[in-house]
């Protein structure tokens, strides 16, 4: 545990569930899901059914600093990315260029881009965008974001799958609090619902069905019958400072809320398959990080992808760490799972649930798996008077475990 | 050098697609402005390049028109434009959309 505290000043995102926290807000606390069917067409192929979140957003108006084309993702991050900033004042002059960071996550990246402009290239026009490698570089986000605020202190993509955007916050987290940089805009994105990046994820048998006729029921986390997840995309953006530098330019009061704690491990166990162990281990640390005992979470928002294997390693490890007491939530019903910015969307849930004082179900969890000893928390919204701390949970692809705990 | 018609529609058209995509100010688009000269870089350029391709579907030949080639217009692009029309005898209004 560190004594320098990383306040959360800013909050800024672009997702299924809409730009602003009051559409946000709406649809966490209510379990109202923006997943919809979809159809993917590919010739040759048979149609191919998915279950997907994505956003009504128009990526062609965010316009870079360069004026180069933009990849989708990274157009949302900018835009997650300019409205947390606008919340947290963090205008030219209020922070020291070179004490400025980006920490970023992706998952794909520009995976969506190379899909588009390959396509192209191999179809009737034969011709490839000289702005390609640009838009399709893992790490195009954060230098779009550093380029539009003049951020010279680090700036680094992460990219481990479905954890990239909770370790890119957390190590942000770890930069402030060694006193490299004084402040960092963090986060992440994930825009891959286009029909290469789509058939790639059908092809591993991990999307649910869009049921006929309830097709916003697709992803039903820690449900007896759950049958995989919905594909999302979106982007969050926070603003994290030192206590020290929010308090000095202002800042400090326009938010109470903080990061407590973080920790990474990697399962080291199986490139898919998730380990319990290696989360239990992961939450565990990131309990020690924070300083508080596991008694003291008022609430987890699970990673729950709604996948067999994936609900029940998960838990298994929550009902290690906390017992049957703690209520458990999953988001990913609501808004689809956004991969590398699913870590970063989620602690925004769990933000908005600390500042409400309110626990959001999870969303089409009728009967919860008859193996799961858990308070999780479905149908309504829950009153949580007096919560002070959340922990978010993100477990990846290829072992990489990132727990975030926020508090106020 | 024969001088382009700043009211012809292929003109309005890169026009629209300068002030739009690229935020190059109105008055420093003329037909005898060069490409060099509008505060694009070079990869600007090639997407801008790529950008009058898309809406006029179809392709430039780059021996006829490499636009960072120090001296090529704007006019010079209408006429490469133009000449590209009149090859496509299939459907020559379809590049007006």
């Amino acid at each position: 545990m560190s004594s320098t505290r990383v306040q959360v000043t800013g909050i800024g995102f672009v997702t299924p569930l809409g730009c602003t926290s009051v559409s946000f807000d709406d649809a966490l606390f209510n379990g109202h899901s923006a997943v919809r069917a979809r159809t993917l067409g590919i010739e040759g192929l048979d149609p191919i059914e998915l279950a997907v979140a994505a956003c009504d957003f128009d990526a062609a108006a965010v316009r870079s600093s360069s004026r180069l084309p933009l990849d989708r993702g990274t157009a949302m991050a900018l835009a997650a990315a300019r409205d947390a900033a606008a919340q947290a004042g963090l205008g030219a002059g209020s922070v020291d260029p070179e004490r400025l960071g980006i920490f970023w996550g992706s998952g794909l990246a520009g995976a969506g881009s190379f899909d588009d402009t390959t396509r192209v290239l191999y179809g009737q026009q034969r011709r490839m965008r000289p702005t390609t490698v640009l838009t399709v570089m893992p790490n195009a986000a954060a230098a779009e974001l550093a380029l539009h605020f003049s951020a010279q202190g680090a700036v680094i993509a992460y990219a481990c799958a479905c954890a990239s955007s909770a370790v890119a916050i957390g190590e942000a987290m770890r930069a402030i609090r060694g006193g490299w940089i004084d402040a960092a805009i963090v986060g992440g994105h994930e825009a891959m619902l286009t029909p290469g990046v789509m058939a790639s994820w059908h092809a591993m048998r991990v999307t649910a069905p869009p049921p006929p006729g309830a097709p916003a029921s697709a992803c039903r986390p820690f449900s007896g019958d759950r049958a995989g997840f919905a594909l999302g995309e979106g982007a969050a953006a926070l603003v994290l400072e030192s206590a020290a530098h929010a308090k000095a330019r202002g800042a400090v009061s326009a938010s109470s809320l903080f990061l407590a704690g973080y920790a990474t491990n990697c399962d080291a166990t199986h490139i898919t398959s998730p380990d319990t162990a290696g989360q239990v281990r992961a939450m565990r640390a990131a309990l020690r990080d924070a300083g508080i005992e596991a008694a003291q979470i008022g609430h987890v928002n699970a990673h729950g992808t709604a996948t067999i294997a994936g609900d029940a390693a998960e838990a298994a490890s929550i009902r290690e760490v906390f017992g049957n007491a703690t209520p458990v939530s999953a988001t990913k019903a609501i808004h689809g799972h956004v991969l590398g910015g699913g870590g970063a969307i989620e602690l925004v849930a769990a933000l908005r649930t600390l500042a409400r004082g309110m626990l959001p179900p999870t969303a089409n969890l009728r009967v919860p798996d008859a193996a799961f000893d858990l308070d999780l928390v479905r149908g309504e919204a829950r009153e949580a008077r007096n919560l002070r701390h959340v922990l978010s949970n993100s477990f990846a692809f290829g072992g990489t475990n990132a727990v975030l705990i926020a508090g106020r | 050098m024969p001088s382009y018609s700043s009211s012809s529609p292929v003109f309005n058209s890169i026009a629209t697609i300068l002030v739009k995509q690229f935020d190059v100010a109105r008055d420093t688009i003329a037909p005898g402005a060069a490409l060099s000269e509008l505060g694009l870089d070079s990869l600007s350029l090639m997407e801008f390049v790529f950008a009058v391709e898309d809406a006029f579907h179809l392709r430039l030949p780059e021996d006829r028109l490499d636009p960072r080639e120090a001296g090529i217009t704007l006019g010079h692009l209408c006429e490469a434009i133009e000449a590209q029309i009149d090859c496509k005898l299939d459907s020559p209004m379809a590049a007006q959309a």
